[in-house]
């Protein structure tokens, strides 16, 4: 066996090495949850793709929408979201305490978030649009986060 | 010990060629099952319910299929050896440029077509990932429970194939192994079965199909660079070609 052979050989067997190294890593690296990376590499991933625009105010009716991007909620309300280009973002501000519910983008299913009052919501929108219906007693939510 | 063994060398083809029919069919062999009860309980996490969450089922990734776009190099080289074995070397000895260049050609666009798909497609995983609840609980339900465990097994059976192809290369002629190129080319396949394994062992399995499609991005260019290589190496074999077959002429 020549010394390029031999050469050849060890870097074989260090791949095969490695390889299997790295398959039984995988079940050492556990499922994790939702908030898993969103510090470091996939954070940073999302820095470079930028969050999604905010959808467009003209995109956005609803019956119970009021003067000054006020949605004032008695029982329930729809806000329909226009079909539009790309991924965006809906920001709402829950005055009192309201339960969202909305389409998931890019699926057929839709989720459910109560949120307390106070809170900032994001409800991501796709290239279709979306009906987001907002239940509650009688509450107030603003348009594009706290006014 | 300069004869070519034929029957090693046809093992070989075979190896290659079941490695690019398991890469190209891995979309077919990977996920797909219902992981609806893992997802409940990431979503009640996320203080999100889904009331038809059961849809949500394991994706089939990108990485595996586009190994294929750099394997099909290998085949595709070892092809070109295997055909002056049936056709006449002389033929083979013309067409062999003109083939490398078309085949060239066809896998940078293919793979520059399937890296802006890639691109795109982690990009809009990250910000779906990142816009909590909403797009949280849409890359959970398409991306967030890889099937870490099967894409394991398809990438050791790959594996497998790829040393078969590798020693049945070596044992059909030694000389094989003074082919830098081709050296080279079997080594880029074996690192890159290596680095899909390494990024889906890396992370928890909710962020694996991030990482699987920048190792679909990272074969894309890989195999860019090896169809560039291609493509330029064919050029003195088409000029060579072109001459002979004018001064054929001019003698004729």
């Amino acid at each position: 066996m020549t010394r390029s052979q031999k050469i050849l050989l060890g870097v074989g067997v260090l791949i095969v090495v490695l390889f299997v190294l790295s398959v039984a890593n995988g079940s050492r690296s556990g499922t994790g949850d939702a908030n898993s990376g969103r510090s470091g590499f996939v954070a940073w991933l999302g820095k470079l793709a930028g969050s999604p625009p905010t959808v467009d105010r003209a995109d956005v009716t609803a019956d119970c929408l009021q003067p000054g991007d006020r949605l004032e909620v008695k029982d329930s309300c729809t806000v329909k979201v226009a079909a539009g280009k790309g991924t965006r973002s809906l920001k709402l501000h829950a005055v009192d305490a309201v339960s969202v519910t909305a389409p998931v983008p890019n699926d057929d299913s839709t989720a459910e978030h109560d949120a307390a009052a106070g809170e900032d919501i994001s409800v991501t929108v796709d290239e279709g649009g979306a009906d987001v219906v907002l239940r509650c007693g009688t509450c107030v939510l603003t348009l594009g986060g706290e006014t | 010990m300069d004869r070519l063994r034929t029957p090693f060398f046809i093992v070989a083809m075979v190896a290659m060629a079941l490695v690019i029919f398991v890469e190209i069919g891995s979309p077919f062999l990977l996920g797909g099952h219902n992981v609806g009860s893992d997802f409940a309980n990431e979503a009640g996490s996320l203080g999100v319910s889904v009331p038809n969450g059961g849809q949500a089922s394991a994706p089939p990734g990108r990485a595996i299929s586009y190994l294929a776009l750099v394997d099909v190099i290998g085949l595709f080289t070892i092809a070109l050896m295997g055909a002056g074995m049936v056709f006449p070397q002389r033929l083979v000895g013309r067409l062999q440029g003109i083939v490398t260049l078309i085949g060239s050609i066809v896998l940078i666009l293919t793979a520059l077509v399937l890296l802006v798909i890639a691109i795109a497609e982690v990009l809009l995983m990250v910000t779906l990932f990142l816009a909590f609840p909403f797009g949280t609980i849409a890359y959970l339900i398409i991306w967030g429970f890889f099937p870490r465990g099967e894409a394991a097994v398809v990438l050791s059976l790959l594996m497998f194939l790829k040393l078969v192809f590798a020693g049945a290369l070596v044992a059909a002629q030694q000389r094989f192994i003074q082919n830098k190129g081709l050296v080279a080319l079997v080594l880029t396949s074996l690192v890159c079965n290596l680095v899909a394994a390494f990024l889906h062992g890396l992370v928890p399995v909710i962020l694996v199909s991030i990482l699987d499609d920048i190792g679909a991005i990272v074969f894309a260019i890989v195999a860019i660079i090896w169809a560039i290589i291609l493509l330029i190496g064919s050029i003195p074999a088409i000029v060579k070609s072109v001459r002979s077959t004018a001064s054929a002429a001019v003698g004729a």
